[in-house]
């Protein structure tokens, strides 16, 4: 929080004052700088000349934000304006007043023309006792960066946010850490094993926030530790881009084990063939678990997945275990894929006898295929406390539906899948729910009935039809789909549709 | 979520009823609330006038009722904001500039200050004189030495 100089505020009452005049130059230097940190450094330095006022405002700056991609006011080429950046830097890092802390520095894309300049940059930050530390390399391969050891050992360092990096082992001091990091972000940087990654994290207690997210690890086998008794949110991303070697996906194998008794946030995106052990989340509140198996794209298989048996077993486990120590959660968030292989292996979903007592809002990455449906609302009548679904569909597995949906305008209901919910069985929670894209079939209409009908509290429906819906066809089906939806008797006497 | 009522009182002596969940936003109110005896009327602001406080509590109204999980309130939040904004004058911008400074409300400075960087941005050293009314208090020498002295930014 920016602290104004009691003077400039309490001597007239704040929207008291006569309009006009030059409000911008009359904010305390504090506002001023809080303003530049929205934008790039480099116009702190421009303002100079605007007034006298401005003139040395740029040397105290506490928030240095140089971004490579920052169109200067001149046109210039693109290699000039690399240049432009780095001389910036070097500029503001030699020439402003050294004894005004930093708060924030942040280098978004550095080209390869100036990575031996970083070391240079980050260390005269660090000697500015900054707070916050953002640098992200241009993104192509990964980038031998020599990190200095000054770096791991600041205690002023709140924020660490690192990306396209190789971190080498020899350059993380264990033992000393940072002792008051709490955010830690670590993106698409190298190293060399396990050992490393884990030692890193475990030597920073003050941890918070920590986020891996494709963090390449040269062995491919090996046993992760993510010890932080602190730690309230962690993100752990480890799908890599097409542009990776799946031959060695494959053949990694991670043990994640995490020890953190205080986290409140969970997120996970990963491969099946990587085990997770979570140990007890007595105070965790919400999860996002997204989990793919590394042979397949990620939404392609949906309906015609033919996985083998030994796969689909392993999916099944992976995911059976992540749910069983999230299931405390108020909020819980699921990816695609889920539905389908959980349904389609032996394990039938009544054995899995899995409750989320306090289950609040669910979201849902699906499609809408029959057995899709089924999970749903397997889902909804093991969740007794939930208020909201969300339904997303995403744009490519839409493309794959219709193909495939029986068109609600066109089915003979007589025939259609009953779906396997006792009659007992209520939603008493249920306030919202919200489906996208939208197309008017069979699967999305049995599936509304049924919360139509055991919802007794539903307040709203909010339902987006497919966007790319123009043909007068579709337009005919939905019509269709509306007017049938309206009929449908309801549990609860205060609904609203609406479509948007 | 107390449904406590907290009144504040602006410079002018103009009541503002809130509930507590909405006025404790504020760090500046919420420690108020805490450490110091209201007077009979409420909160004494003695330094924000009315015509900004109107704003400020309806910015801080606004966010209160936000939920984090709702995509579709998040939208629409952020779709308040950027009308909030909009309907701001210069010179109301900057005193909620410093109203969000003073009752120490990060959301409404940030929001604020992104305004006024946003406007800002790409501009000409002229045209930020113009639209702020800076005075250019510079000799023609002067500023031509200034210019001279961060050459590289102007290049």
């Amino acid at each position: 929080m920016v602290k104004a100089k009691k003077a400039k505020v309490s001597n007239t009452h704040i929207g008291s004052i006569p309009n006009g005049g030059d409000r911008l130059s009359d904010l305390p230097d504090s506002i001023l700088h809080y303003i530049f940190s929205f934008i790039d450094a480099r116009f702190a330095v421009q303002a100079s000349v605007l007034s006298s006022r401005w003139k040395h405002l740029w040397k105290s700056l506490p928030y240095l934000n140089i971004d490579w991609n920052t169109k200067p006011l001149n046109k210039i080429t693109a290699k000039q304006r690399r240049q432009f950046a780095a001389d910036s830097a070097d500029w503001l890092i030699t020439r402003r007043d050294r004894k005004c802390d930093i708060q924030s520095f942040r280098l978004q894309s550095v080209p390869k023309s100036h990575f031996h300049h970083i070391s240079l940059w980050v260390l005269t930050a660090i000697g500015c006792n900054v707070r916050v530390l953002d640098v992200e390399l241009v993104r192509r391969k990964y980038r031998i960066i020599k990190l200095s050891v000054g770096m791991f050992s600041s205690r002023f360092l709140t924020t660490l946010k690192l990306s396209t990096l190789h971190i080498c082992p020899s350059r993380l001091p264990a033992s000393k850490g940072l002792s008051n990091l709490k955010v830690l972000h670590l993106e698409y940087v190298y190293v060399e094993d396990v050992k490393t990654i884990t030692e890193f994290i475990s030597s920073n207690i003050a941890l918070e926030y920590l986020v891996l997210h494709n963090v390449n690890i040269s062995s491919p086998e090996g046993h992760i530790v993510i010890n932080a008794p602190k730690l309230e949110s962690l993100v752990l991303n480890f799908v890599h881009s097409k542009q990776d070697d799946f031959e060695r996906l494959r053949s990694e194998k991670y043990r994640i084990e995490v020890c953190a008794p205080n986290l409140r946030i969970f997120g996970c995106n990963s491969y099946s063939s990587r085990e997770y052990s979570l140990g007890e989340l007595c105070f965790l509140d919400s999860a996002s678990l997204f989990m793919t198996i590394a042979e397949f794209d990620n939404y392609k298989p949906f309906r015609d997945l033919d996985l083998p048996e030994d796969k689909k077993r392993e999916y099944v486990k992976r995911i059976t275990g992540l749910l069983e120590a999230v299931r405390g959660v108020r909020s819980l968030t699921l990816g695609p894929l889920f539905p389908v292989v959980i349904f389609e292996s032996a394990l039938a979903l009544g054995s899995l006898s899995l409750q989320f007592h306090n289950l609040k809002y669910l979201k849902l990455e699906t499609w809408l295929s029959r057995d899709c449906v089924l999970v749903i609302m397997h889902l909804m009548s093991v969740s007794p406390q939930l208020e909201t679904v969300s339904l997303k569909i995403t744009e490519s597995m839409n493309a794959r539906r219709h193909e495939t949906d029986e068109m609600l305008a066109s089915a003979n209901m007589g025939e259609c899948f009953e779906l396997g919910l006792s009659e007992e069985c209520m939603f008493h929670h249920l306030k919202v729910l919200e489906i996208n894209s939208v197309i008017g079939c069979v699967n999305e209409f049995k599936l509304l009935q049924m919360v139509l009908r055991k919802a007794i509290v539903l307040e709203k429906i909010l339902i987006q039809t497919y966007k790319a819906t123009s043909k007068s066809e579709r337009k005919k089906e939905l019509k269709c789909f509306r007017k049938m939806l309206l009929k449908i008797p309801r549990a609860s006497s205060n609904v609203v549709i609406s479509f948007l | 979520m107390s449904t406590k009522k907290i009144t504040l009182l602006s410079s002018d002596r103009e009541q503002f009823i809130v509930d507590e969940a909405v006025a404790i936003q504020s760090q500046t109110i919420k420690n108020l609330i805490e450490d110091t005896v209201p007077d009979e009327d409420g909160i004494p602001l003695p330094v924000v006038h009315s015509r900004i406080l109107a704003k400020v509590t309806e910015y801080l109204t606004k966010h209160a009722n936000y939920k984090p999980h709702n995509d579709a309130a998040k939208e629409e939040l952020k779709n308040w904001d950027v009308k909030f904004l909009g309907k701001l004058d210069n010179n109301t911008l900057f005193d909620l500039i410093l109203a969000a400074n003073y009752l120490d409300i990060k959301g409404l400075l940030d929001l604020t200050c992104q305004a006024v960087a946003d406007l800002m941005k790409g501009m000409s050293v002229e045209e930020v004189r113009k639209l702020f009314n800076i005075e250019n208090d510079f000799t023609p020498e002067e500023e031509e030495a200034v210019r001279k002295e961060n050459q590289w930014a102007f290049d």
